[in-house]
Formats: C-alpha cells, structure tokens, sequence
C-alpha cells in the first residue's frame, strides 16, 4: 500500500515535473555552466574571468546602480506605506467590498495601456510642466528614477495594503481589547500589538514586492525600449542587449549575480522569519 | 475626536480612491471623445490642463467603431493575445492541479526536496535561463511562434506553489473517507480536492492571467516578426502611432483584467487570507 501510494504522487507530479525540466531546470543548470566557461561549441573552463570581466564593464555598474537606487527606495517605501495605509483604513476597508476592488485595480491595468497616459502626464508641455511651471521632459531628466519609482508604488501599493489588512482582520480580537483594558492608547496598539502581528505578513509582502519590482522593466522598457537614459538603463536592459550582441557568457554571469543576490535576501528573510516565530 | 479621526479617514480614502482611479479615468475619457478632437488636441500641442479635462463627460463611441468594424489588424493582435493567455493560464492550471495533489497528498521520499526547487525555479528571474531556453525553443521549431509563449507558460511553478500551500489544509481524513467509499485519485482529486480548491484555483488563475497578459520580456526575445506580438508589446507602438484611436485601443486591452480582478475580487482576498496564513 505504502509504496503503491508512492508512485501515485510521482505520476500526479509528472506531466509537470517533465515541462519543468525541460524549460527550467536543465536550461538552469546549462546556464550556470556559462558563468564559468567561454566559447559556445568549444568550452572552456576559464573560472572566474566571466565575473571579472561583468564587474569591470561600466555599463554594467551603471545597470546595477540604477536597478539598486531604484529597488532600494521604492521597497522599503512601499512596505512602510503599506502598513502605515492598513493601519489607517483597516476598518473601513474591511466593510467595504469596492474599496477592495478599487484598490486592485492599478495592479490589473497592463503596463501598456497606460504607456499614452505617462507620455502624456511628463512631457514638456505635459500636465506636470504645466503645474510647476517649468518646461521639461520629465522621463529624460534626473527626476526619471523618481517617477519609475512612483509608478512601481502607484501599481503595487493596493495590493500589499490589502494583503496588510487581511493579516491584520485575522488578529485575534483580544488581543486589542485586553490592551485597551490596560490603558493602551491607539498608537502604542498599533506599535505594539499589531505591528510585531504583522511580522510574517510583512515578510512575504516584502518578498512579493521585491519581485514586483524587477516588473517595472516591462513599463520602462514600453516607453524607452531597448537604450534609455542613462539613469533608467537596468539590468535587464544589460542582459537583453548582451543577448542581441550575442555575448552569452556576460549575461549569464550578470543573471546569476542577481539572482544569487535575490535567492540571499530570501534566505536571510526566512531565516529572521523562522527564528521571530520561535520567540514570539 | 472621534469624529476627527472619522474625517481624517475619509479624507485618506477619497485620496487613495483619487490616485487610483484618475488615471483609468483619464484613459477611459479619452477613449470616449471624436477621433478628430484627439487628433486636434496631440498635432497642435494644445494647452496642458485643456488636454486633461476637455469634455471629460462626453460619450462617442467613434474610436470603438473604427477599431472594431474597421480595423482587422487590432482585432487579430487581440485574439493572437487572449490566444497565448488562455493557453497558459489553462493549461498552468491543469498541470498545475496534478502536481499540486501529488506535492500535498502522496509524499515520497525525496518530494520536498522536489518542491524546493520547484520555488528556486519560481523565483527566478526570466533571464538567468534566457540562452538555453532561447536553444531549447530553437530546437523544439517554436521560435518566433506563439507556442514559445505558451509552452513554457503552462511549465512555470507558480500555480503549483500556490496551489500546493491551500492543498497541504486539506483533511486527510475527508479524503480517506472517498477511498473507502471505492473513489480513484482522480476522482477524488475531480470530485472532492477540486471543488474545495475553487476560490484558490480562481485566484490563482486571475493572477496567472494579469501576469502573462502584460507579459514584454519574453516576446521581445522569442518573437521576432512584429504582427506576432501580443498586445502587450506591440500595443504602445500602434497607440502612439494612431493616437486617434489610440486610447480606445488602451481602454479594450484593459478591459479583461480589470473584469477578471472584479469577478473574482471575493476569491482573491480568500486568497490572500490563505497565503498570509502560512
């Protein structure tokens, strides 16, 4: 019986397990031979040259600076305005079902329906020149991180106060009135009792939020295409362009840095995670 | 107090509602004025603020007739589009539901291992495996067709994941009882796992979709002539090519997955009260 019911759970997990090891796994593993290797029909081991050659390429530093700036104001950004937006508008978001709806909605929208809009919005003679009375294209100027990083917070905001929310409606409701019994005022609950509540829902927003970041490549790349401004050239913009240049070994290498550095972030964010629910 | 602190949510709110909203709205408008006052309004350069909130009320369906009775090549790009997402999001679902049984309900030795690196794989950005995938789909004769969407669509791990988290709740004895009564796995999995499964299936399905639907970087590489492009890319190029249906081009290609996020809004939120479970 026991090992009968063994091979079920592999026949369930087959037809997948095939599709996956054909456009992922094993393209995964070619791929990490590339890191270490150059020439593509005659291979050759060559260590950690790839990586030194991807760090002293200036375009490179610029695509990794720019991604950096721009993923490292817009996260933490989002996750503050997420839970402070929660705590505010907790209650009244939870009787109100289209509140909810609403708040999707930006998520929904593709990026390139909204392409005439932000064309519209930060031209010279857009609405933005119009208001603060100077005439600049906005996308082509220092402030264009600036509005990536509003759209990202824009696209990503009502979806992580909702998944706030939903952590926050499931707290049990003593919790809240133990501590009013003792004289607990509205902030110190929130700061408290709510926040530390919220720790394992903040992990996986910041987690979600993350990915979504990387997703902005899609609006920049819909406006600016393959070479933007300096200041919104992204990494995916470094290993599209390598890709077209055919310089295999250089993407790869560049892919895997950044994934190693996304698969590290998760790592020590389940670590916290795990050891914050043993405390707690 | 209390009555300030009512205020000042309310004021939050309208304020969120705002920022949301406009834009769509913006959009939306837009779409519904005569293609010649849009064409006026772009060629001449007209003045900001007339640009934004001229006749925001008015309602001409012009831009909709022409797009839909006059100009086959949207129409076809639209369908090529629901095509490519459709395949995907079913065909995720159908593999994914499979696995995601097996993952929960028949472990073996060596499965959890599996499913990690079913998450490593979900995690990963598209372009760590953009060569080999770009070989891959060379040899399979899927280059520059439809199917080097969808085929590696339908493979990705993320509705497994998803759905393999809800699964893990289900009571095991709720499904031993089916066993006794003579029910298959399958049947099992079709009578019993599945209609549990619905709102989770349903939300996952709308987020599979909203994904995929503005998909860019995987066309931008595999496909090549520019007629076979989903909306999603080719869309800002033909927008700004004719602005004067151009909003109404936007308004169509957002309409589903706004349709999808309000149909299933219920799920979605179940779906959200899931995974902040774990």
């Amino acid at each position: 019986m026991k090992r009968w019911r063994k091979w079920i759970g592999i026949a369930f997990i087959m037809p997948s397990l095939i599709g996956m090891l054909i456009f992922y796994f094993i393209p995964f593993i070619v791929s990490l031979t590339y890191c270490f290797t150059s020439g593509i029909n005659q291979k050759k081991f060559v260590g950690l040259t790839n990586f030194k050659q991807l760090f002293e390429n200036a375009n490179y530093r610029l695509a990794l600076k720019n991604t950096l700036y721009i993923t490292g104001v817009a996260l933490p950004l989002l996750c503050v305005m997420a839970i402070v937006g929660a705590f505010f508008i907790e209650k009244a978001l939870a009787k109100r079902k289209w509140l909810q709806g609403t708040l999707l909605m930006p998520m929904a929208v593709p990026a390139a329906s909204l392409m005439l809009l932000w064309q519209d919005l930060f031209s010279q003679k857009g609405l933005v020149s119009y208001l603060l009375g100077i005439q600049v294209d906005w996308l082509h100027s220092d402030v264009a991180p600036w509005i990536v990083i509003g759209m990202i917070v824009w696209k990503n905001l009502g979806y992580n106060i909702l998944m706030m929310m939903s952590s926050l409606l499931m707290m049990p409701k003593e919790y809240e009135e133990a501590a009013l019994l003792d004289g607990a005022n509205g902030r110190r609950i929130a700061l408290h009792i709510k926040l530390p509540y919220l720790m394992p829902m903040l992990f996986f927003v910041f987690l979600i939020s993350l990915l979504n970041c990387f997703k902005i490549f899609r609006e920049v790349y819909l406006l600016q295409g393959n070479y933007p401004e300096t200041n919104l050239y992204l990494l995916q913009h470094f290993m599209n362009n390598h890709f077209a240049k055919l310089n295999y070994e250089l993407l790869s290498t560049a892919a895997f840095t950044l994934y190693s550095v996304i698969f590290l972030v998760i790592l020590v964010l389940a670590k916290c995670q795990h050891r914050y629910q043993n405390t707690w | 107090m209390k009555q300030l602190k009512k205020g000042m949510q309310g004021i939050l709110i309208l304020g969120i509602l705002l920022i949301m909203l406009l834009p769509i709205f913006y959009i939306v408008s837009h779409s519904l004025k005569p293609e010649k006052l849009i064409s006026l309004l772009y060629t001449k350069e007209g003045n900001a603020l007339e640009k934004l909130w001229i006749h925001p009320f008015s309602i001409h369906f012009e831009q909709y007739y022409r797009i839909l009775f006059r100009s086959p090549q949207y129409l076809y790009l639209f369908w090529n589009t629901v095509l490519i997402v459709g395949g995907i999001v079913v065909g995720q679902m159908s593999v994914a539901v499979l696995a995601a049984y097996g993952f929960s309900k028949h472990k073996f030795k060596g499965s959890e291992t599996l499913f990690f690196i079913y998450i490593v794989m979900m995690l990963m950005p598209f372009q760590v495996t953009l060569v080999p995938s770009f070989i891959v789909l060379k040899k399979l004769a899927l280059l520059d067709r439809i199917g080097s969407l969808i085929l590696p669509g339908i493979f990705s791990s993320f509705g497994v994941f998803f759905l393999k988290q809800f699964m893990e709740g289900i009571d095991e004895a709720f499904l031993e009882e089916g066993r006794l009564m003579g029910a298959g796995e399958l049947r099992i999995l079709l009578s019993l796992v599945i209609p549990m499964c619905k709102p989770i299936i349903v939300s996952a399905m709308i987020l599979i979709f909203i994904d995929y639907w503005s998909m860019v970087e995987q066309p931008v590489i595999f496909i090549s002539t520019p007629e076979k492009m989903p909306l999603s890319v080719y869309l800002s190029s033909l927008a700004s090519d004719n602005i004067h249906i151009g909003f109404a081009c936007s308004v169509l290609y957002m309409i589903l997955p706004i349709l999808c996020v309000l149909y299933g809004q219920e799920d979605l939120s179940d779906g959200l009260k899931i995974t902040s479970l774990k």
